[in-house]
Parts: structure tokens; sequence; C-alpha cells
């Protein structure tokens, strides 16, 4: 295919423009929606008040979890192998159940404490500093690839318009961080209504296209079968071919799935939330957003019917050139720019969640314990700030596989957290030590195996040596079989394995554990709860803003 | 001196109706306790004073929560996700909707059923008001 060129996707390009503009605009006015009578606290910043209702936590969390990188890469993953790209699907749909009992209770005990980040919540549970930072680094080390990745769902869809070199980038994500350093969560809250209403227009269009044309769907789905018969890979196509792609299907699923909600942007989306019933309902609506998901999904068989190929071999191209083939010129702006505008609002999202993560855990900490709200507020804003400029230049001076393979990272490191914030929400009994000990040989091994894992071609050429994918190879163990798990589940396995035994050999030495600070029935607290009183107001008979309730005790120590 | 530790000079925020024992009694609670103690007891709630006001609460820690009553309702939520784990239940092309195989339109089915259940539960298990 030839390399586009600006001068043929000019009412693209314009279209473009002006909607990432209208958002430009929309940001910098988000600060004076629902304008607060403090506005620098870190809750207001970082958590929008906490006082999202049902539809904007719709929007934000879907915003959020279902990105621009998800909408470029399913799509170009099931071009590619076919159905086991569809994991997208099922993955989105045992999360939600999982999500609604978990995520509640973690919403009652941060709004009880003023929790913005969940390493907080592992502080108070288990009394280990280590162990929060160890987590909030985890957090902060996952996150900032996958705004990277953004950047490169952002990069496809200007390639295809024909603009090309770092500067379109820089510049769109230097417009971004102006005005998520103005008005913080209300910004990306605001403008993914705008996303979805782009995003469900591009939807609809599509269908309409696929259903007039080529024989509907099955004509597509014929084709697709087609294609992958005559390609030498015996494990793609329209099914799940073998154990071995059953398998791996099954292990990324349930992996994703359970490390989607320990991403620090997802429990940001989550805790800024006005109550438990907002989270009961949004766990019940998001899955709309994975039946679009799906329909997206489908698309890489739609490019393949379409005989769309990627420009200069970057499968990611494969959407937007799709767009850009079967959708009239004006449709097609607004289609890419729905992916467009679909990379910033999780960037800026997940940016805010990596800065209050390094604030609360490891500045406020470490570095400055009696920080006031002002101060975190100041210090939340340059870190997302930084953590974006650290993102943009990774794209532009390293190549975007980095930033793939260290996703793949991050996705497994992610996963160490689970002991303990899923085993810390309903239980003290793991020893910190363990948990510690649990979650860096998690890490270790994660690592080890993803660096025994190359990637292969279809022929069966070794391309790379290393970090080739994520389907880790149990021939490794010595056995005769081809299966391949996903090395984060068996990281996981090894991570908990070691939090079980050491917590009862140092139970059984009596080797003291750290002081939990909860009680249960903050678990399922409530906003306006008449049964409830925050902490600190309790104790000292003032009103604090959120989480100054652990400094308070602190500050109350020292004076005695 | 106000109950701020922070700006002890400072009026606290908000309006009280009533006076609030805060740092007059002599209940010192330590949440941050050196290492090696066991986790105490929490103390007593300070007793009200003479004429409490109607806003007192003299219960204001329940020993166990009052919230949703959910039990079996909750093991409805592993229906949706025993059913998309189980991949060779849907690995099929056959039966097709709107020219779709199985496995594509029947994952989908899935999610809309997690909604289904999940609303479901939600409803189900919500906290009367009395």
């Amino acid at each position: 295919m030839t390399v586009p060129s600006i001068s043929d996707h000019q009412v693209e390009l314009t279209i473009f423009v002006a909607l990432f503009a209208f958002v430009t605009i929309l940001g910098f006015g988000a600060s004076h929606w629902r304008r607060p009578a403090v506005p620098h606290s870190l809750e207001q910043w970082g958590l929008g008040g906490r006082a999202f209702g049902n539809w904007v936590t719709w929007f934000l969390l879907g915003g959020e979890l279902y990105t621009a990188y998800t909408f470029v890469a399913v799509p170009a993953l099931v071009y590619a192998i076919g159905a086991g790209g569809f994991f997208a699907v099922p993955f989105a749909a045992i999360t939600l159940p999982i999500v609604y009992i978990f995520l509640t209770r973690l919403w009652s005990i941060s709004h009880v404490y003023g929790f913005v980040t969940p390493a907080e919540f592992v502080r108070a549970r288990f009394g280990s500093r280590t162990l929060s930072l160890l987590i909030a680094i985890a957090g902060i080390l996952a996150t900032m690839p996958y705004i990277a990745l953004q950047l490169i769902g952002l990069e496809a869809v200007l390639k295809v318009m024909g603009v090309t070199g770092p500067w379109p980038l820089t510049i769109a994500f230097a417009v971004l961080a102006a005005y998520t350093y103005n008005s913080g969560l209300r910004a990306p809250a605001l403008i993914s209504i705008v996303k979805d209403v782009l995003l469900l227009w591009t939807v609809i269009a599509v269908l309409v296209v696929v259903a007039t044309t080529l024989r509907g769907w099955s004509g597509i789905f014929d084709a697709a079968s087609a294609h992958f018969a005559a390609t030498p890979n015996p494990g793609d196509g329209l099914l799940l071919t073998s154990v071995t792609s059953h398998i791996n299907y099954l292990t990324l699923v349930l992996g994703s799935a359970l490390a989607l909600f320990l991403y620090p942007h997802a429990t940001t989306g989550v805790l800024a939330a006005r109550n438990r019933a907002t989270i009961k309902r949004n766990t019940a609506g998001l899955p709309v957003y994975t039946v679009m998901l799906g329909l997206i999904a489908m698309l890489g068989l739609v490019a393949i019917a379409y005989g769309v190929k990627p420009i200069a071999g970057d499968r990611n191209t494969i959407v937007p050139v799709l767009f850009d083939t079967i959708l009239p010129n004006w449709c097609a702006g607004i289609a890419l720019a729905a992916i467009g505008i679909g990379a910033i609002v999780p960037a800026a999202v997940m940016s805010i969640a990596a800065a209050n993560l390094f604030t609360r855990c490891v500045y406020r900490e470490f570095i400055r314990p009696g920080a006031t709200a002002a101060q975190e507020t100041r210090i939340s804003k340059w870190a997302s700030l930084w953590v974006k400029l650290g993102a943009v230049a990774v794209i532009v001076f390293l190549s975007p596989q980095f930033s793939i393979d260290l996703q793949l990272v991050g996705g497994v490191v992610m996963l160490q957290a689970l002991p303990a914030m899923v085993i810390g929400l309903y239980s003290a009994w793991p020893h910190r030590w363990a948990l510690v000990a649990g979650l860096l040989t998690g890490l270790v091994t994660g690592l080890i195996m993803l660096y025994q894992i190359p990637q292969v071609a279809a022929d069966g050429r070794v391309l790379r040596e290393h970090f080739g994918g994520a389907g880790w190879p149990l021939s490794n163990l010595g056995f005769d079989t081809t299966v391949t798990v996903y090395a984060g589940l068996l990281a996981l396995a090894a991570n908990l394995a070691v939090t079980v035994t050491v917590t009862i050999a140092l139970r059984s030495a009596k080797v003291p554990a750290g002081v939990d600070i909860t009680l249960p029935q903050h678990y399922t607290a409530d906003e306006g709860d008449p049964q409830l009183r925050r902490m600190s107001e309790l104790v000292d008979g003032v009103r604090h803003e959120g989480a100054h309730a652990l400094t308070a005790v602190r500050s109350r120590d020292r004076s005695g | 001196m106000y109950g701020n530790p922070l700006e002890p000079d400072r009026p606290p925020d908000g309006t009280y109706i009533g006076v609030y024992p805060a740092r007059h009694t002599s209940i010192h609670v330590n949440w941050h306790l050196p290492e090696g103690h066991a986790v105490p007891h929490l103390p007593a709630i300070p007793e009200p004073p003479a004429n409490p006001p109607d806003y007192w609460f003299t219960d204001t820690m329940p020993t166990k929560p009052t919230r949703e009553r959910g039990g079996p309702w909750y093991l409805l939520l592993f229906v949706p996700v025993a059913l998309s784990l189980a991949t060779p239940l849907y690995n099929r092309l056959d039966p097709r909707l709107f020219g779709m195989p199985f496995f594509y339109w029947g994952q989908l089915t899935f999610v809309v059923l997690s909604i289904t259940v999940v609303t479901l539960v939600y409803h189900v298990t919500k906290v009367r008001r009395r």
C-alpha cells in the first residue's frame, strides 16, 4: 500500500483537528464543572471530588478501560490469528462480576479513610510501608507503558491521514498535559462523554456499511475463513483450533480479568464514584462497551474481507486504514477522531492515577509526611506532567516495540499485587513480610518467564529471542506438550504459594504482624451512612478533608 | 485551641450543634502502635453530655455490618464467569446469527447475560429502606 499523504485526506484531517480543538476547550473548561469550595485538595484534583454519579462514572470507566490501544490492537490481533484475538470479549464478561464484589468493598474502605490509591489501603490493612511502596511502584511501572501505548494508537491514526513525525504527537500530548494539570480527573471525565458519542456513531456507521455490502456478515466470515485456510499458520482460523489455543485463550482471559482492576487507573475511576450503588450499577452497565468491543474486534475480519493491508507492516494501522477505506470522508474523520480522543482520555486518567500513587505512597510517606492538601495536589500535578513527558519520550526516541514489551511486563507485574489487595479486602491473615516475599517472588518469576518466551513466526522461524509474547510453554518444565500458559498466572501461582507458606511459617514463629487499623463494618460503609463517621471526625472532633486521618494520627503522636 | 492538629488556631470547618468533647477528654486513642504490640480493643466511645443534641448517636460503631444481605444470590454471579471460561462449549460455527458463527455472537450473549445477572443481583440485594 502506498504511503498516504495529507492532500488525500484533507477532509478527514480538518474534522479530526476540529474535534480535537473542541475537546481541548472542554478539558480546560472542566475545572469549572461541579466547582468545589476547596479546589486544591488531592481528592478534588485526583478523584473529581469523589462525587461522580452513575452516568459520569460509566463514561469515565468506559473511556479508561476501553482505550484507543484496545480498539486498535484487538482487531489487529484478530486480523493476524482470528479467534484467539477475541479474548477481549469474554475477559470483559468475567471481569465485571468479580469487580461487583471486590471493588465495592474497596470503595467503602477508601471512603471511610479517604484513600485515593489502593496502595494506601494495603498500608492500613497490613501496617507495612514497604508493602505499600512495592505496590505503588508496581502500579506506576505497569501504568507508564500503557500510556505510551495510547500514543501508539494515536500515531497509527495520524499515519493513516499522512501526518508523520514526532511533533503532532508531542503537541497533542502537551495540550493534554496542560488541561489535565488544570482540571484533574474532571477533564477526562467530561471528554469521555464526547468520545463515546463519536464511538457510537462510528460503530453504527460500520454496521450499516457491512450490512449493505459484501453480502453482510456471512460474506465477511467466508472471506476470512478462506484467508486463514490459505495461511501457513495452523493456529489461526475462525475458531480455536487445538488444545494449546484453548488453554492459551483461557489463561489469557483469566489473567487479564484478574489484573484489570488492580491497575491504578481503574481503581481511580472506581474511587471517584459517589456511592456503592453507583459502582454496582456501572458493573452492570459497563459490559455494554464490551459489546461494542466485540463488534470492533470483528473489524479485524472485516479488514481481511476488504483486502486491507497495514501501512509499512504496522498492524496497528489496520483499523484506521479500514475506516479510511470503507467510510465516506467526513465519517472517516469522525471515526479517526473517536480513536484519537479514545487515546487521550485513558492517557490522562492513567497519568493522574500514577501521580496519585507517587504523591500518597512515596512523597507523603517517605519524603514529606506533613504535606498539606495543597502541597499534595501540586506534587501530583507535576508528577502527572512528568509521567506524560516520559511516555512521549519513550515513543519518540525508542521503538514502539519497546513499549509493547514493557506493557507485557507491566501486566505480569500488576497481577502480583492481587494477593495483598484481594485477600486484604476480606482478611488480614497474610503476614506483611510474606506478602512482600510473595510479591517479589512473583515479579522475579514472571520476568524470567517472559524473558524465556521467543516470538515465533508462522512458519517456525524465531523472530525474537526474548519477550516475544505472553504464553509460556509448559515444555520448559519438561512436559512433552505444546501448551502455553499465560506467564502472569504462573507467576501469580508462585506468588500465592510463597505468601501462604511464609505466612504460616512467620505466624507459627510468632513474628509480629503489622497493625490492622481497619474495622469490618467499614468494608460495607456507604455514602451518607448515618452510623458512619469518618475516623478523623470521631477521634479529633473535626471534619478533615479526607486522608488527613492518618496524618492527624501521626502529628498527634508527636505532640504526645 | 481547636481540633485540627495541623492548624490548631483555625476553627473547624462546618458547624457543630452541641459540644464535641474532642481534645478535652482523657481518652487517648493511638492507632499508630509500636512494633510488636498485638491489636488492642478499641476504647469505649466517650459518654455523651447530659443534654445531648438530637443528632448524637451513641451506638456509632455497630459490631457487625447491617448492609446488604446477599448470600446465595451472589453465587449467581459465577454463572456468566463459568460460561465464558467453558471454551469447548462455544467453540463452534453453528448455529449462525446474521451470518455470524456461534463463537462470536455466543460470547456477546454471555456479556448480555453478565449484565442481566449483575442487575438482578443488585436489585435483589439492595438495602431495603425502613
